[in-house]
């Protein structure tokens, strides 16, 4: 199968899709897209070559929302926004983390199932709850890291460590859920 | 995922959202420790609220395809029936979605035949389509692929591949309705007047009173007049038989289904469940042979309403194509005596020219009801015969089958047999009241 070929399948999947998924690629597209534009109204360097990028993968995840798209997206917008933001905590990180689970979350509904599928209601809803509770979180840890860095903490070695060791347990606790299957084998 | 998907057996695979959530949050938080930027911590943090929820909830067991059925094995051309599956197990399901694939001849509510649905927790996931089917035939029906996602839309199950129900669609018959008497009843009871006087309401005579005969018959007038007694008598009313001979051989032109273009095949299904139905509620008996590769191709002559659905389940069973082992000549068409066979033909190939021209020369009253369409005559485009649009080499290898259509059709009525185009209601008055008329006169028959 050729790329051009590829594309027209998923270009015949967009034109296929119901109204909800062609809303969900939408919001995604805009908000992947809007990303550059965000960094540049928090007050981060411009970086041409940077934000076409990112157009060009939004392209990409709201053809394929169920691919590695989305991921590379947004991949992409943090080094994005490492590159162009210091190190500051303010509200527009939480803008930021916004738009990154926008685009998550509406890939998310977006790949439920074929491009036809129009995701009850209720699951909208619950998706909605959900994505409440992932924001609420990202800004009760805003405040926090913000508290802290008011009390001017000084970074140590030990806190350092500590955080690694976190990280990589973490990690070594997702590594075997995310490489195996769960449930017995269909009959 | 898509209908067009591979098929993945096993239990439940983690999503492209859980890998996401997972690698972004876990490498942003390692970065964020690496070089003390607390706001990659803060970016990371949703995506670790959606990465612990859906891990910390891991599925039990997998959901099974626990039933997928039609309602109904058989339905009319354009009637549908619900294709209903069942998922059990779904404790870990939190939606679940079927999507059909598209078949020929069927079209399904909602269009797409994607349908999903919400899970509550323990129970079992029913889901349904609603299919039509357009055209006659037995047709496998509900293929397609099933899938399920868990909570938080971290693993998905499937998609796993959905067998097709066989799907009986009946022919639904043309309209159809004749005034004309067939041309010699010989049974017991019916609507067709006979050549005998007998119980009837149609008026034969007045006669003489014989023993047997019934009060109300007494013509008071004339028998005052004549001062003996008189009677009215009536023309007996009979039914009869009719063999409908099915050519299956040759199926020429584009079938759209029922709300579209008709094939030679189509027409002569539709007529032939027409002619069956019409003459089946007036309480004739019925008969049907399949002149083609029709496995099932015969129905004895019978009556009522349960012959008829056999008529019809037969029917919908025509596989078009010929059978190049059976020889027309040596085919025993089990007529009975008194029947008119009527052949449903568009009258292309030399099987079916060879069987109607050998049951009139054996003196069976025969009629050929032509079933090709208007529309297939004449300057005929190659896509209107199912061809490539313009290709010119197949609108002229059709002109030279109509000539050759032309030679067999003269063959046919070059032994007397009437050949009527299939138009509906009224078909076949003007040629039974013909043939009522030459039967009643003295002829030859060749043995």
């Amino acid at each position: 199968m050729s790329l051009l070929t590829g594309a027209s399948g998923h270009l015949d999947r967009v034109v296929r899709a119901s109204f909800q998924q062609r809303v969900l690629r939408g919001v995604a597209g805009v908000a992947a897209a809007g990303f550059p534009v965000l960094v540049g109204i928090a007050g981060g360097s411009a970086h041409p070559w940077g934000g076409a990028f990112l157009v060009l993968l939004a392209v990409g995840l709201v053809l394929m929302p169920d691919s590695g798209f989305p991921l590379a997206w947004m991949s992409a917008a943090t080094l994005l926004w490492v590159a162009s933001m210091p190190d500051a905590l303010e509200a527009s990180v939480l803008v930021a983390a916004g738009d990154l689970v926008v685009v998550h979350l509406a890939c998310t509904i977006a790949a439920y199932g074929p491009p036809e599928l129009t995701v009850p209601a209720g699951l909208v809803r619950l998706w909605l709850a959900r994505a409440a509770l992932m924001v609420s979180v990202t800004a009760l840890l805003l405040l926090a890291t913000r508290f802290f860095g008011v009390l001017d903490v000084p970074a140590s070695a030990v806190v350092f460590s500590t955080g690694l060791c976190l990280v990589a347990a973490w990690a070594l606790v997702l590594l075997p859920r995310l490489v195996t299957r769960d449930g017995a084998p269909d009959s | 995922m898509s209908s067009v998907e591979p098929l993945v057996s096993g239990g439940w695979r983690p999503t492209a959202s859980l890998v996401r959530a997972a690698l972004f949050s876990t490498a942003l938080a390692a970065i964020s420790v690496g070089t003390g930027r607390a706001d990659l911590l803060v970016l990371a943090a949703p995506f670790l609220v959606h990465t612990v929820a859906a891990v910390s909830a891991r599925p039990g067991r997998s959901p099974r395809v626990a039933s997928s059925r039609l309602d109904h094995a058989s339905v009319r051309e354009g009637e549908g029936t619900t294709l209903e599956v069942t998922l059990a197990d779904c404790e870990d399901v939190e939606h679940a979605v079927v999507s059909l694939a598209r078949g020929s001849y069927t079209s399904t509510r909602p269009a797409s035949g994607v349908v999903g649905s919400e899970a509550l927790p323990g129970e079992r996931i029913a889901m349904s389509v609603d299919v039509a089917s357009l055209r006659w035939g037995r047709r496998g029906v509900g293929e397609g692929v099933v899938a399920a996602t868990d909570p938080w839309a971290a693993r998905r199950w499937g998609p796993v591949r959905l067998l097709p129900g066989m799907l009986t669609t009946l022919p639904l018959p043309g309209a159809f309705d004749s005034r004309a008497p067939v041309p010699h009843p010989v049974g017991l009871v019916g609507t067709h007047p006979a050549r005998r006087t007998g119980d009837g309401s149609e008026f034969a005579s007045i006669r003489r009173f014989q023993p047997g005969d019934r009060l109300r018959r007494v013509h008071w007038r004339v028998s005052l007049r004549t001062r003996e007694l008189h009677v009215t008598s009536t023309v007996a009313e009979e039914d009869s038989s009719v063999l409908l001979l099915v050519d299956s051989g040759v199926d020429i032109g584009v079938s759209e289904g029922i709300r579209g273009a008709a094939s030679t095949l189509d027409v002569s299904v539709r007529a032939a469940g027409a002619l069956a139905e019409h003459y089946l509620h007036q309480g004739d008996r019925v008969g049907l042979r399949v002149l083609g590769s029709t496995e099932r191709n015969a129905v004895a002559v019978g009556g009522g309403r349960r012959h008829l659905r056999r008529v019809l389940d037969t029917l919908a069973r025509i596989t078009p194509g010929e059978h190049h082992d059976v020889a027309t000549g040596r085919m025993r068409f089990r007529v009975p005596a008194g029947a008119v066979v009527v052949v449903l033909s568009p009258m292309l190939s030399e099987h079916a020219v060879g069987a109607t021209v050998g049951l009139a020369r054996s003196g069976i009253t025969v009629v050929v009801v032509d079933t090709l369409p208007a529309g297939l005559v004449g300057d005929v485009s190659a896509e209107a015969l199912g061809g490539e649009a313009g290709d010119r080499r197949q609108t002229v290898a059709w002109r030279m089958r109509l000539i050759e259509r032309d030679h067999l059709l003269a063959r046919v009525t070059r032994v007397g047999v009437p050949v009527v185009a299939w138009q509906g209601p009224g078909t076949l008055d003007s040629v039974l009241r013909g043939l009522g008329r030459r039967l009643r006169s003295p002829r030859t028959v060749a043995r």
